[in-house]
């Protein structure tokens, strides 16, 4: 937009201007609240299902995805976070690359959409967490046995900044950033390159210990500044697992 | 010496959060409980008995724009010999009960940095239920942080 237009802007410039620019910064107490509100009115409805049905249909879509073998979710909870994510997800994409055709110094430099697998991962990585939480990721690696299986590494998720279930909990160990996983399945999704995205919390990790400690070494290495005491308990992976027709699809372009 | 006690007592007068600063004090934990709960229902007494009260605040922990101009209601402070008590009351009706001994500079600091580590880490955390004892790490760290303990 430039300066001379403002003067008889029409109501279309006004909506561009509105939606498209970039937002300055919001809170993070803001966020932290209503954040805080959705997982408390979520675990809410969970409860108020549960006592209704014991066998619940609420439960259904947690036990198929289980069963597919590509998602292990701690509970429903995670799994409703991260079916609010998606949405969000598949519009922010668009949204992104729409406030680049603006010409603010958007999310991706080009200007262009992203096609290729590995160079949306590293969008991905950098400018969309920029843009979301202002600053990159702390990691995006490929799995060491599956090669359709990336990890991104967030050191801080911010939806843990405050989330913490005390010691003796009957919830056992739930990820909010189940929330931010909805989010990038989203993005990829809308891009065409299906995936599953699963948010597992560092630590409790069992599985793929090749690229977990590799993750770890890179990480003692960047030490973060954030409160060591709270990032270690908060953070998480991302793991990324495409479908097997992108991968088909990708390599085929290759 | 130094800092004593910390009690944190809800809207309805029980206690969510305590922690015992200077080791040597002991607390049973039903004492805490009554204590705070009677401090509570004092604290209601006294702000009744007093109801042409108008004392505004002017300042709190050293930063004028922090509840300036809000009327002060109840027990404040109580100054002995052995400790000084110190309460602060939120605006939702939680109070933070402070105790510490009487040559402490820094009370009204604490329970600022007290009120500021619930507002971060009970307030916002979604897995706090609402008036239920506070559980969480996050907020036991930040309180230890402030104690240096």
């Amino acid at each position: 937009m430039k300066k001379g237009s403002a003067m008889n802007a029409t109501l279309a410039d006004f909506a561009f201007e509105r939606t498209l620019k970039p937002r300055q910064e919001v809170s993070l107490s803001s966020f932290s609240f209503l954040f805080s509100e959705i997982v408390q009115q979520l675990m809410k409805s969970e409860k108020a299902a549960s006592y209704h049905a014991h066998s619940g249909a609420l439960t259904d879509p947690m036990l198929q995805s289980a069963g597919s073998g590509t998602c292990h979710l701690n509970n429903d909870l995670e799994h409703q976070l991260y079916q609010l994510g998606i949405p969000i997800g598949e519009k922010l994409l668009e949204l992104l690359f729409y406030r680049e055709k603006g010409g603010q110094g958007g999310a991706c430099s080009s200007g262009k959409r992203e096609t290729k697998l590995v160079s949306m991962l590293h969008l991905i990585n950098g400018s969309v967490f920029k843009a979301l939480f202002g600053r990159p990721a702390d990691g995006l690696e490929q799995s060491i046995e599956d090669e359709d299986e990336y990890r991104i590494l967030d050191r801080s998720p911010i939806t843990n900044k405050f989330a913490n279930l005390g010691k003796n909990s009957q919830l056992g160990q739930t990820n909010c950033a189940a929330f931010i996983a909805g989010l990038i399945e989203g993005m990829l999704c809308s891009a065409k390159l299906y995936a599953k995205v699963t948010a597992h919390l560092y630590g409790d990790e069992e599985a793929g210990a090749g690229g977990d400690a590799q993750a770890t070494a890179e990480g003692e290495g960047a030490e973060t500044p954030a409160g060591a005491g709270a990032g270690a308990t908060s953070t998480t992976i991302y793991v990324i697992k495409f479908a097997k027709e992108v991968a088909v699809r990708e390599r085929a372009g290759q | 010496m130094g800092h004593l006690a910390i009690f944190i007592v809800n809207q309805n007068g029980s206690l969510v959060y305590h922690k015992v600063i200077t080791p040597s004090l002991k607390f049973a934990t039903n004492d805490t409980i009554r204590l705070a709960s009677t401090f509570h229902s004092m604290h209601a007494i006294s702000s009744q008995i007093t109801p042409n009260c108008q004392d505004i605040r002017a300042g709190f922990g050293g930063s004028p724009g922090f509840l300036a101009g809000t009327v002060m209601e109840g027990i404040n402070e109580i100054v002995t010999d052995n400790f000084t008590l110190k309460c602060f009351q939120s605006f939702t009706g939680v109070k933070f009960i402070l105790v510490s001994d009487p040559q402490q500079k820094d009370m009204d600091y604490c329970l600022k940095s007290i009120y500021e580590a619930y507002a971060d880490h009970v307030s916002k955390n979604p897995f706090q239920e609402a008036e239920m004892p506070i559980r969480s790490d996050l907020f036991e760290g930040s309180i230890t942080k402030i104690f240096n303990l």
